[in-house]
């Protein structure tokens, strides 16, 4: 229930950014589909790209939800980039506020806008999201922009959202050749069963 | 419609402001702390994604009407620190050290470089401003001025970050040669022996208690001598036969040389007597004890053979010692030599250390020649503690004292004890010592020990004490307070004091300026200036008192600098209010001609300066004539610290400041102490280069007790204040540890402060001697004509006090007592104890007595309160709307209160909140009240806060209270200090118990009759509080110690303050047409009179009239108005000083000129006694000074003694004197040759009814600077502001 609102925010946001959809920088969920093992762990990078490299525009600033399903992924940890400023040398603020089916992520640079522009390629990644695979199923990583990009200057960039998916599948277990015939017997069992109910209607 | 208008007009105006305001606001500074950093980007952040409050939502930067990350990087280009840190970007902060060889340096030059090291992050270092050349981590700045005396060196240290960092030092420029004089043997001598002993006198005007080898080295004929507390001996130089040349010279530690020589003659074969010395000569001992042996001296005739029976006379020849061995006190004694021609006799020293200072001198009948002895005395066991330069009263919170804490340590002759280990520990502050709370410093020649103390890191009012004190010290501790502060931005730095004359009037148009540097500003009507944009650091600040001279009327100050150390970003009050005396030009003479001059001093009879002729150097360095008075001070009143804790018994000024005599002149001061005959005296002047008193030379009682003269070759070398000095150190003529115990009508007496008593006051003195012993002599007074002793020769006495007067000497007689060893000279002691008598105008009630009913009234002086107010135009024009205008005469006045340990609190509050004490409210009704807080039982004072409030039906018609602080008083043995916050604008207070001025308050007057020390000091500042708002508070801290310990049992600690609450009401309530509105403390409402005329010249005039006592009341006291000479805004303030009846009679002496204020602009002023009695009105009419008032004609005659030998010979350059019959005599004088006008200044006047009995006859001096050279013709012409004039011809100009 709670994904469906979250994708309903979704719908929500992205609608007015739509007209400049077209002539925006990109941000996308990558990889854009990835399988993972249920247990297992999965990382997504958000990345920007369509900057200037080492010119403006450059990203100043960014403020987005990532939404998944709770019943298939478990947020974990972010770990942001370098790239607005390194947060340990005071350069830039970042935070991150979790919540069951999204997560909440900005970073602001500190940086001058002259220094940022000097130190920014047209694409990097913003943060690296890691959650863990609680359960086989799939879910889309979806982004939404809280508030638009902001360039160097504070004003706001055009985006062009691209979301990713995650599956998680089940691992089948290796069987042994007794464990095999047994499976296999009740495999059969149950074709017949299900066959016998069809002949019977 | 119209009102509507208006206050939409109104409401535009405000929400224009509003705006303006807001957008005043630093864009960014969501926080409004005014700086963007990364508090404000948290607040952004922290309202991320949601809606602004509101287009004024500081958050919302890009103003789109939420708060996102957008906004958040929109402030980054804003933030005012790079990232938009909190903190500056750390970075190693600077530091800087000056190099320590520069630390106390003494010098002669006029510049210096400046060198140090620096570390951290530094873009530059300057020194005093001058910018530093910077190195691998040094600095050097050159070029660096230095003016005479104490220079304080700063040099900073800065970042491009904002940070910075300080050092100081202080350096002393001294291009001043020390004095020195061969004292024995004497210029000319015939001397016998092939050796002799040199000694003399050797001083330099430098800083510090004395003079020492540390000071000065002093050589004779190339041979160190030994140098002691401005004295020094070289024991048995050689002579050769025939003539001797002997020199001395001496250097200073700046290099400064000074020579002196005499010449002797060695002649083996002199006939006549002649003397062998034979033991006993160049001894040392303690001060005041006999030394080990005797002196012994043969007589010889000229073939060598010895004199038996020769009378022999022994003479102190130097020094205040004593000859005899059974027979003290013997200061000349004649004994016959023995077969052998030898004698002997004891010899004790007297009370200064030195070398050689102590001497005897050997002479008989027939003798060519004599024999001189000579002893050095050292210091005894140290007695006293006090303070020897005081610390600024202020310093910075968690830093060290710019000046370090000194001490000097006396024995019980006054001189400085060295090698003495002081103790100096905080007490209060929690500040360290080099990072403890107690450091030890051992006293170095001076006696002095010093302490660098750090401030405690919180800022507050005297938050800060601590102590010194040495082991074994039979005295108190001295004790400092100092206020710490928080030190703000460097624009805010501002030096600030408050200038009266001594009367406590303050004077307004006086100009303070900082030496060096262009700032400056100008006392306002109550007397207070302040100088902004000062530098931090040191400074000399210029209180020159000559700019608020009024020739006009007579008045005329003196000059005078105090150094002040500028803490960076607030305001530097001087440490205590600058009391100018009136220079008495009445008394001025012509110094520096051809011919020696004495000046005298009015009021202090024996006082004398003698100018020796030729040998003044006027300011501009030119030798030549100039005119010179000297005005007593009261000791009281001097502005400046005294030196070394010491009391300034004779105080006096001599100016114009800058004039500089070589020789020094000779000054003579009355022997008020009643120093012992050839006792040596410090004299000490006010060094305005080093800005302190400096010891200027040794004086010397003469024999007969009655003065103390400046000894050869010393004396006043510089214009300003000078006085006698009594280093501390109790005033003991009980040697060999006897005990004289005195005591007043049963209550004893301290030594260190005067019994007060009230004239006609009568007092019965007993004194106790231990060991007890026979009584000799009789008790004496040193001014009978004050205070009259009678009293034989027991030890039983009665005073009885004739007239006012200060600090009157009173002796006992001696006591002899036999030692149980009968080996030791007898025991002699005496009591002495000092005296002041107080105009107490014979009580409250004034009956003649003072007496037990007059209570705590005892010594209060009449009280005279004005409040005066003016209605203009209702009197003059009727049909013209009242204009209300209002003037406060604000009061200022001394009391002297000896209540008894009495509490009467008016609304007090303790600790904020708890009352006790006998509680008093009074409604205040118009008029004075005199308020008076106190202590309680405990004799602890401590949070008082008084409280005013006005509760009455006319509440709603007061506009205005003003406080007076009338004086503030502390008594009790052990030390305390009083301070007030705000009303005391920030003086802080404090006094040890011998009441010396530490912080501000006056000096203490001494021992009350009950035993109390106590010390009284006024504090002039005022109150005020907003219209009709009658609350308000007052707050007094006073840190007392408590006065219930042992040492002060009977002597509880008490600290009472005066004020006087006055209440001006609102015009309106007054209808009755009158232009003034007088009132007295009386209550009687003198406007509801009709006899008040305002105008009584009917010239439409606004005039002011001032009704001291009304139609009925008997004039007891008059007042006496010191005008003032400055435009107010708003309130002008009087002096009311009480006169005697019979001075002043019933007759209203007035002295006043000036506007009187807004309403008063150009307006004349009134003032009679008693309108109703049909007195003589003085009228000042139209014009803001007498000097526009007519005057009759003037009639000059030249009367200069100058040109009489010519008959109107005038010299170029030199005053003349003229004298001119007038009526208010204000105009110019005018040199003329044909219709060529010579410049003529006008220099004095001076009135002369003594030998003229004219009452308007003036005499006026003129100085005429003639260009035109030699020539006659010339015609003098004396003219009038109404063009009356008159004119002397026929002059010729003389070069």
């Amino acid at each position: 229930m709670k994904f469906i609102f979250c994708r309903i925010i979704v719908c929500l946001a992205v609608l007015p950014l739509s007209f400049v959809q077209a002539l925006g920088q990109r941000l996308e969920v990558v990889p854009s589909t990835q399988t993972a093992p249920s247990g297992g762990a999965v990382s997504v990078d958000v990345a920007v790209s369509a900057l200037g490299d080492a010119a403006a525009p450059s990203l100043g600033a960014f403020d987005l939800a990532l939404c998944f399903d709770p019943a298939v992924l478990s947020f974990q940890s972010v770990r942001f980039g370098a790239l607005l400023g390194d947060e340990a040398a005071s350069e830039a603020v970042t935070g991150v506020f979790p919540f069951n089916s999204h997560l909440d992520a900005f970073e602001v640079s500190l940086l001058l806008p002259v220094e940022l522009i000097a130190i920014q390629p047209a694409s990097f990644t913003l943060f690296t999201a890691t959650f863990a695979a609680t359960s086989a199923g799939s879910t889309p990583i979806e982004l939404v922009l809280n508030a638009p990009l902001s360039d160097e200057n504070g004003d706001p960039l055009p985006a062009i959202l691209a979301d990713g998916d995650v599956a998680v599948v089940q691992l089948v277990p290796m069987l042994s050749p007794w464990g095999a015939a047994i499976l296999c017997s009740a495999l059969m069992g149950i074709a017949i069963l299900r066959l016998g109910r069809l002949a019977a209607k | 419609m119209l009102i509507q208008g208006s206050r939409k007009a109104i409401l535009f105006s405000v929400l224009s402001a509003i705006c303006v305001m807001a957008l005043a606001q630093i864009p960014g500074d969501v926080d409004g702390d005014g700086d963007v950093d990364r508090a404000d980007m948290d607040l952004i952040l922290a309202a991320r994604n949601t809606a602004a409050s509101g287009p004024d939502d500081r958050r919302d930067i890009d103003g789109d009407g939420s708060i996102t990350v957008l906004d958040a990087r929109r402030l980054v280009p804003l933030c005012t620190r790079p990232r938009c840190a909190n903190e500056p970007i750390a970075s190693m902060p600077p530091s800087l050290r000056i190099a320590d060889s520069l630390s106390g340096l003494v010098t002669a030059q006029t510049t210096l470089t400046v060198s140090g090291e620096f570390s951290g992050e530094v873009d530059s270092v300057s020194v005093n401003g001058v910018a530093a050349a910077l190195g691998e981590g040094t600095f050097s700045a050159s070029g660096i001025a230095l003016v005479e005396g104490t220079n304080t060196l700063v040099a900073t240290a800065r970042n491009v970050q904002g940070g910075s960092a300080s050092d100081s030092v202080s350096v002393r420029r001294d291009t001043s040669a020390p004095l020195v004089v061969i004292e024995t043997p004497g210029e000319g001598d015939r001397l016998t022996s092939d050796r002799v002993t040199i000694a003399g006198t050797v001083n330099d005007i430098i800083p510090g208690a004395t003079v020492n080898e540390d000071d000065v080295i002093v050589s004779v004929n190339g041979i160190a001598a030994s140098v002691n507390n401005r004295s020094f001996i070289l024991p048995d130089l050689a002579l050769s036969p025939g003539s001797n040349v002997i020199s001395a010279v001496a250097f200073d530690r700046a290099g400064n040389r000074a020579q002196t020589s005499i010449r002797v003659t060695r002649e083996a074969d002199l006939a006549g007597v002649r003397f062998v010395i034979v033991g006993g000569n160049n001894q040392s001992g303690p001060i005041n004890t006999r030394l080990p042996t005797a002196l012994t001296v043969r007589a010889e005739d000229s073939d060598g053979q010895p004199l038996a029976g020769r009378p022999l006379t022994f003479e102190v020849s130097r020094g205040d010692g004593l000859l005899g061995d059974l027979d003290g006190g013997r200061r000349r004694l004649t004994q016959l030599t023995d077969p052998g021609g030898e004698t002997s006799i004891d010899f004790t020293l007297g009370s200064r250390t030195g070398q050689g200072l102590h001497r005897v001198r050997v002479t008989t009948p027939g003798s060519l020649t004599s024999a001189e002895f000579c002893a050095s005395g050292e210091a005894r066991p140290p007695i006293d503690i006090s303070i020897a330069d005081m610390p600024p009263m202020r310093g910075v919170a968690g830093q060290e004292l710019t000046t370090p804490l000194s001490v000097i340590v006396t024995d019980d002759g006054g001189n400085p004890v060295p090698g003495v280990d002081v103790s100096f520990q905080v007490q209060i502050g929690g500040g360290d010592f080099g990072g403890q709370r107690q450091t030890m410093a051992t006293t170095d020649p001076d006696g002095i020990a010093r302490a660098g103390w750090t401030l405690g890191p919180e800022a507050g009012t005297a938050n800060n004490e601590a102590s010194a004190d040495f082991p074994g010290n039979p005295g108190l501790a001295a004790v400092f307070t100092v206020s710490a502060i928080e030190p703000g931005t460097l624009a805010a730095t501002s030096v600030s004091g408050v200038v009266q004359d001594v009367k406590g009037a303050p004077i307004p148009g006086l100009r303070a300026v900082i030496r060096g540097a262009v700032q400056e500003a100008v006392t306002g009507a109550d007397g207070r200036f302040t100088i902004f944009n000062v530098e931090p650091g040191g400074h000399r600040v210029g209180v020159l008192g000559s700019s608020a001279d009024d020739p006009g009327a007579g008045i005329f100050f003196p000059d005078i600098d105090f150094a002040v150390e500028a803490v960076s970003g607030v305001d530097n009050p001087l440490d205590q209010i600058v009391v100018l005396p009136f220079l008495d030009m009445a008394a001025a003479r012509l110094v520096g001609g051809d011919q020696d001059v004495e000046l005298a001093m009015a009021g202090v009879p024996g006082f004398a300066i003698k100018v020796f002729a030729n040998s003044v150097i006027r300011p501009d360095g030119s030798r030549g004539e100039i005119l010179m008075s000297s005005s007593q001070v009261k000791f009281d009143k001097v502005p400046m610290p005294p030196p070394q804790g010491g009391t300034p018994i004779v105080v006096g000024t001599l100016q114009p400041a800058g004039v500089r005599f070589d020789p020094p002149a000779q000054v003579t001061y009355p022997n008020v102490e009643g120093l012992s005959p050839g006792d040596v005296a410090d004299i000490f002047a006010f060094h305005h280069d080093i800005g302190q008193f400096v010891n200027i030379g040794p004086g010397t009682v003469s024999e007969d007790g009655s003065v103390v003269v400046s000894d050869p070759g010393f004396g006043i070398v510089q214009s300003g204040w000078h006085c006698l000095i009594r280093l501390p150190g109790p005033k003991s003529n009980c040697a060999n540890g006897c005990q004289a115990r005195a005591e007043a009508d049963g209550r004893a007496i301290a030594q260190s402060s005067p019994v007060f008593m009230g004239v006609g006051d009568t007092k019965t003195v007993t004194v106790t001697f231990t060991p007890a012993g026979t009584i000799e002599g009789n008790w004496t007074s040193s001014d009978a004509a004050t205070l009259d002793v009678a009293g034989g020769s027991s030890t039983i006495a009665s005073l009885t006090a004739k007239s006012a007067g200060e600090l009157i000497r009173i002796r006992s007689p001696i006591s002899r007592a036999k030692p149980e060893d009968r080996d030791q000279a007898d025991i002699l002691c005496q009591a002495e104890f000092e005296v002041t008598v107080i105009d107490i105008d014979a009580g409250i009630d004034r009956d003649g007595q003072v007496e037990d009913n007059d209570e705590d009234e005892q010594g209060e002086e009449s009280v005279g309160t004005l409040v005066i107010r003016d209605e203009d135009n209702v009197y003059s024009d009727p049909d013209e709307p009242a204009q209300r205008r209002e003037i406060v005469v604000r009061e200022v006045r001394t009391r002297v209160r000896r209540s008894s340990n009495r509490l009467r609190l008016f609304n007090a509050k303790v600790g904020g909140a708890e009352l006790y004490g006998n509680q008093e409210e009074i409604a205040l009704e118009p008029g004075s009240y005199w308020l008076q807080g106190g202590a309680d039982a405990s004799g602890r004072v401590r949070d008082q806060s008084l409280r005013a409030r006005a509760d009455d039906d006319n509440a709603a018609f007061v506009d205005q209270i003003n406080v007076t602080v009338l004086w503030v008083q502390i008594s009790g043995r052990n030390s305390g200090s009083i301070i007030a916050s705000p009303l005391f604008d920030g003086h802080s207070n404090a006094v040890d118990n011998r009441g010396h001025d530490k912080l501000g308050v006056q000096r203490s007057t001494g021992t009350g009759a009950d035993g109390e020390n106590r010390v009284r000091g006024s504090i002039n500042v005022i109150g005020e509080i907003q219209p009709n708002d009658l609350s308000f508070d007052v707050d007094i801290t006073s840190g007392f110690v408590d006065g219930n310990d042992s040492l002060n049992a009977g002597f509880p600690a008490r600290a009472d303050f005066g004020f006087i609450f006055r209440r001006i009401e609102d015009v309106n309530i007054y209808a009755n047409g009158q232009g003034a509105v007088v009132q007295r403390e009386d209550g009687n409402d003198d406007s509801l009179r009709d006899f008040q005329d305002v105008d009584p010249d009917r010239d439409g005039d606004k005039l002011l009239i001032v009704d001291i006592d009304g139609p009925t009341a008997t004039v007891n006291s008059t007042v006496h108005f010191r005008h003032v000479r400055e435009n107010f805004v708003e309130h002008t303030v009087f002096n009311f000083e009480s006169r005697k009846p019979e001075r002043c009679s019933k007759k209203l002496k007035w002295a006043f000129s000036s506007d009187v204020g807004l309403g008063f602009d150009n307006k004349a002023v009134f003032v009679r006694s008693a309108p109703n009695d049909g007195d003589s009105i003085n009228e000042v009419k139209s014009g803001s000074h007498l000097a526009s008032l007519d005057i009759g004609l003037v009639k000059a005659v030249l009367t200069s003694a100058q040109t009489a030998a010519g008959d109107k010979k005038l010299k170029r350059g030199q005053d003349v004197v003229v004298t001119v019959k007038g009526t208010n005599l204000i105009g110019r004088f005018i040199l003329k040759k044909g219709a060529t006008e010579i410049r003529a200044k006008l220099v004095q006047v001076k009135e002369t009814d003594a030998t003229n009995h004219v009452s308007d006859l003036k005499e006026v001096r003129a100085t005429f600077n003639t260009n035109a050279g030699a020539d006659s013709g010339f015609e003098l012409i004396v003219r009038n502001s109404a063009g009356d004039s008159n004119a002397i011809g026929g002059f010729v100009i003389e070069n």
